[in-house]
Formats: C-alpha cells, sequence, structure tokens
C-alpha cells in the first residue's frame, strides 16, 4: 500500500512540474503506460492527450513512426524512453518523427527514470523539442 | 514583479525541487538567474558534498567550482553549457561535458537541462540532469 502511494506521489509530482511548463513533456508509469503528456508535447505529436488517452507507449511511439538519423524506423527499445524504462538509465538522442498531424519534425529527446530514493522504479519522464 | 509572478515563480522552482527530492538521479534546480536552489543527493558527487552544507551557489561559485571542460580542456563558460543555453536562450538543451570532482579526478558526464518556462514564456529558473557516460 505505501509503495503504491509512494508510486502515486512521484507520478503525481512529475506531472505537476510537467503541467505548468512550455517543454514538451511526457510520462509513461512502471508498466509503460503513456499517463500524462504536457500541452507543448500536443502541438509535437498531433493529438492532445485528452484525445490519446492512456495507452501503452509502445502503441503511442509507433503512431509517431520514430525514424534515425539514417532513416530506418526505430524500435521502442531503440529509443531513449526504451532505454530509461529498461536500463534505469538517463538517454539520449536525436530522431525523425511524423506527428499524427502528418507533419515530419526533426526531434531531440531526453529520457530519465523516475527512481525514487528507495530505487523503486516509478516509470520515466521524457523531454522532447525540435531540433531540426 | 507582481505578487501572483513571483508567487508562480515560487510554485515553479518548489514543484521542480519536490520531483527532484524525490528522485535517484542527479538533478539540479537553478533559478532565473543560474544561481543553484537546490541539488538532491544524487548530485552530491558533482559537489562533493550534499546541498545542506553547500547551500544556495551564484553561477559564478559553481561555475569556478565546478570548472566544466571540453573534452580537450578547453573551458565550457556558463553560456554554453545547457542549463546557460535552457536560461539564456530559453530551450532545452544537451551536451558531454568534462569535469573534475571532489577528488580530482576527471569525470564526462552527459547533461541536458530544460528551462522552467511557463506558457506565457515567463523564466522561471532550469533543471538540469546529469548523468556519467
Amino acid at each position: 500500500m505505501s509503495a503504491r502511494r509512494q508510486k502515486s506521489l512521484v507520478l503525481i509530482l512529475a506531472r505537476e512540474l510537467a503541467s505548468d511548463l512550455a517543454t514538451p513533456i511526457y510520462i509513461a508509469d512502471a508498466d509503460e503506460n503513456l499517463v500524462y503528456f504536457n500541452e507543448p508535447a500536443e502541438k509535437i505529436a498531433g493529438r492532445s492527450f485528452a484525445e490519446t488517452g492512456e495507452i501503452p507507449i509502445s502503441e503511442w511511439v509507433q503512431m509517431l513512426t520514430p525514424v534515425g538519423a539514417d532513416g530506418k524506423e526505430l524500435s521502442r527499445d531503440e529509443m531513449p524512453g526504451g532505454i530509461a524504462s529498461r536500463e534505469r538509465r538517463p538517454a539520449h538522442a536525436s530522431l525523425g518523427i511524423t506527428g499524427l498531424d502528418g507533419r515530419k519534425r526533426e526531434i531531440a529527446t531526453t529520457a530519465f527514470p523516475l527512481l525514487g530514493p528507495d530505487g523503486e522504479f516509478h516509470g520515466i519522464m521524457v523531454i522532447f523539442w525540435e531540433s531540426g | 514583479m507582481g505578487t501572483g509572478e513571483r508567487k508562480q515563480k515560487s510554485l515553479a522552482l518548489i514543484r521542480a525541487r519536490e520531483v527532484a527530492t524525490n528522485l535517484a538521479i542527479p538533478m539540479v534546480v537553478l533559478d532565473s538567474e543560474g544561481t543553484i536552489v537546490f541539488f538532491n543527493r544524487s548530485a552530491e558527487m558533482l559537489f562533493g558534498r550534499p546541498f545542506e552544507e553547500a547551500g544556495e551557489l551564484t553561477s559564478d561559485e559553481w561555475e569556478t567550482a565546478f570548472a566544466p571542460e571540453e573534452a580537450d580542456g578547453t573551458p565550457i563558460s556558463m553560456r554554453d553549457l545547457p542549463a546557460g543555453v535552457a536560461l539564456t536562450q530559453q530551450r532545452p538543451h544537451h551536451r558531454a561535458i568534462y569535469y573534475a570532482d571532489a577528488e580530482g579526478v576527471r569525470r564526462e558526464v552527459e547533461v541536458t537541462a530544460f528551462p522552467l518556462m511557463g506558457r506565457e514564456g515567463e523564466l522561471y529558473g532550469a533543471v538540469t540532469i546529469v548523468w556519467g557516460r
């Protein structure tokens, strides 16, 4: 029960921080479900969080068709968010996406694990910005 | 600065500090002047002591103490650091840097900083995340 409460607290705090910022941010929980993205992220993703709702992060990422510098499609595991989830460490990369509005964008993205002081994994927070 | 704006400014920094306090990855919170107003326990390795001892550090103080460098030893100025870019250009930035830790050991780290900027464009500060390569 206390672990669940702590998990909620970290995600709630991360969401509170993201909600008022102009930097695009999305948050996924420990089960790899997209639990929030802020308004600036909507502009890059091409769809609002209200429309998308809580969905598996792999589904959301697939919708954005991420590609590497060589133009090849990236798997979730190759992306910073996948690395942060799987390896529990921050990661950074530049990649291309196609927003749900059909627009191609070059973005830089940094993902870091939401690891509590006790080492418990609560999810990931991902910052991304247009770089091209 | 009006009362409402001051309150919002405090709120953004307070929220960033709350997140940093509850995370086990090195995180540093700066105000809009570049003063470090908080770093978490995981970031103690950067400063060689806990925030409770170090206290707030102005940009001049932490730039001198931290002495960030390029791979070839060229000093990196504050404005070229991710935190400097986040504060002066008000956009996130990422790069690798070198620095000497408290024991004088040269370390390479990756750093991402993003501005704490409200939707109206008001700048409250920046958050820096640091990790070893």
